[in-house]
Formats: structure tokens, sequence, C-alpha cells
């Protein structure tokens, strides 16, 4: 980033994908009210367990409470802010309505798919 | 360089089926995007994404230099072969290219092959658009 940028929050949500997992599928967040009446300015990811191969075939769709579709299918590597890269700018939104529990993930190609595969969502919060 | 404050995105993935020199291949109609106004547009190899949202490979970041895409607007090709590598965030910087709001006509906007160099049949280009709902 050109600039530090000083955020009142960010809460971080912890993914689990569950070992049996079909590759493809849909898979819906827990719920998270702790975003509820929040304002999200900004989102990244960031992994624990999934590996670099998983993170790229790892496609997220957000809802708002209207179940209107905000992000379809955004490739979650474009939000990754832990694969060292020097090029990784912090995405920003502007949501204040973000559904989880109603909003999915998939991930494509088994083999690259581990138990309990995990990555945790950071929301940047006003 | 600005970024853009992302209001709603679709990820269109265009197949490129047997690969050719000067092959076009059309986008497909994509309801969520009619009369939208966008305002950003990515673009990814296989360097960043392992595999489509569909499961297909993704083409490599040589197969993307060998592309390039053309935005018709109305029925004016606005935005002419321009390079899909110039929209992939990893060749500049990091961040997403700006538009000016554009109001696609995405199924006369297509993909046009120049060099089959990186590219394999079946390869998919995946198209990250950013836009603004219509009003």
């Amino acid at each position: 980033m050109a600039y530090t940028r000083i955020y009142e929050n960010i809460y971080t949500f912890p993914v689990i994908v569950p070992a049996n997992y079909v590759a493809g599928s849909k898979r819906f967040f827990d719920p998270c009210p702790e975003l509820a009446n929040k304002k999200v300015v900004a989102i990244s990811l960031s992994y624990d367990t999934i590996t670099t191969a998983g993170i790229g075939a790892l496609y997220i769709t957000i809802k708002d409470n209207k179940r209107n579709i905000l992000l379809q299918n955004y490739p979650a590597q474009d939000l990754d802010d832990s694969n060292g890269t020097t090029n990784f700018r912090l995405r920003l939104f502007n949501y204040s309505d973000i559904d989880l529990n109603n909003s999915y993930f998939i991930i494509q190609g088994a083999s690259i798919l581990g138990q309990s595969t995990i990555f945790n969502f950071n929301f940047y919060l006003q | 360089m600005l970024q853009p404050v992302i209001e709603n995105t679709y990820l269109v993935e265009v197949n490129l089926g047997t690969i050719g020199v000067q092959k076009r291949i059309n986008f497909q109609f994509v309801p969520q995007l009619e009369g939208t106004e966008i305002y950003a547009i990515q673009s990814f190899s296989a360097t960043d994404l392992t595999l489509s949202p569909n499961g297909s490979a993704v083409a490599s970041t040589a197969g993307l230099a060998a592309c390039t895409v053309t935005f018709v607007i109305g029925d004016d090709e606005k935005i002419y072969t321009l390079p899909l590598s110039d929209l992939r965030s990893a060749n500049i910087y990091g961040f997403q290219r700006m538009f000016k709001n554009l109001k696609i006509n995405l199924t006369k906007s297509y993909i046009t092959i120049q060099t089959i160099t990186g590219l394999t049949s079946n390869d998919s280009v995946l198209v990250n658009f950013i836009y603004r709902p219509r009003k």
C-alpha cells in the first residue's frame, strides 16, 4: 500500500472446510453476528492450513441482507494478504449489510483439499 | 494510482475451446451485467488461479499475453484489442484497471487469440467485472 490506513476495528473470521467437503460444491459460511450493523470498508483473506493452490481455486460469493449478490465468484487469491507478494493491495468496499450466513464459497479440485482446511477472513470495520 | 471502492463484481469465464491464431471468442450473455456501469476490470492467469470456478484450466501468463480483448459499447468497438495482460493485477502492481463507467455490450465483445503461444485448447480466460448496478 502506498500509505498506512488506520481502521477502528478488524474482525477476523475463521472458516473451516469440513473433511467431507465435495470440491466445487457451495459451502455456506457460519453466521457472523459481529458484522451486524457494521460498515465493512475493506476485506482481506489470510490462510492457515489451506494450500496456495487451494487459495487459487477458491471463489467467494457474498450477499447482502436483501439476498442481492455483491460479489459473484470473487477470486480469493485477489484478497490474499499472506502470499508474500509485494503486489498485494487491500481491496476496498463500502458494505453495511453483508449477510455472511447466506454467502458461500466454492473450492475446485479435490486433490488440493486437506482435512479441516482453514483460512481467515479479515473484515476491516468502521 | 487510484483504487476502486468495489460495489459489485461478477467473474466471467470465457472458454477458448480449440485454439487457433486470430480466433475470436465472444462473451456469453450475462444478465447481471446488462445495463450496468462497469468501472474496473481484472483478468487472471494460471499463476494466480489454479482452476476456474467450473474446474477448467486457466490460461497461463504467457497465454494471457497472447490474447487481446475488444469491448463494444453500443455498436462501437470503443476498447479495441486491449492486451489481456494489461488487466492482470499482478502485472500492474496489484491495482485494478479502472474505466469510466462503461456500459458494455458483452455479447458483441470478444477475445482474440493473437498467437497460440502458451495456450492450450479449452483453457479458460477469467475476467472480473467490477460494476455499479443499473439504477
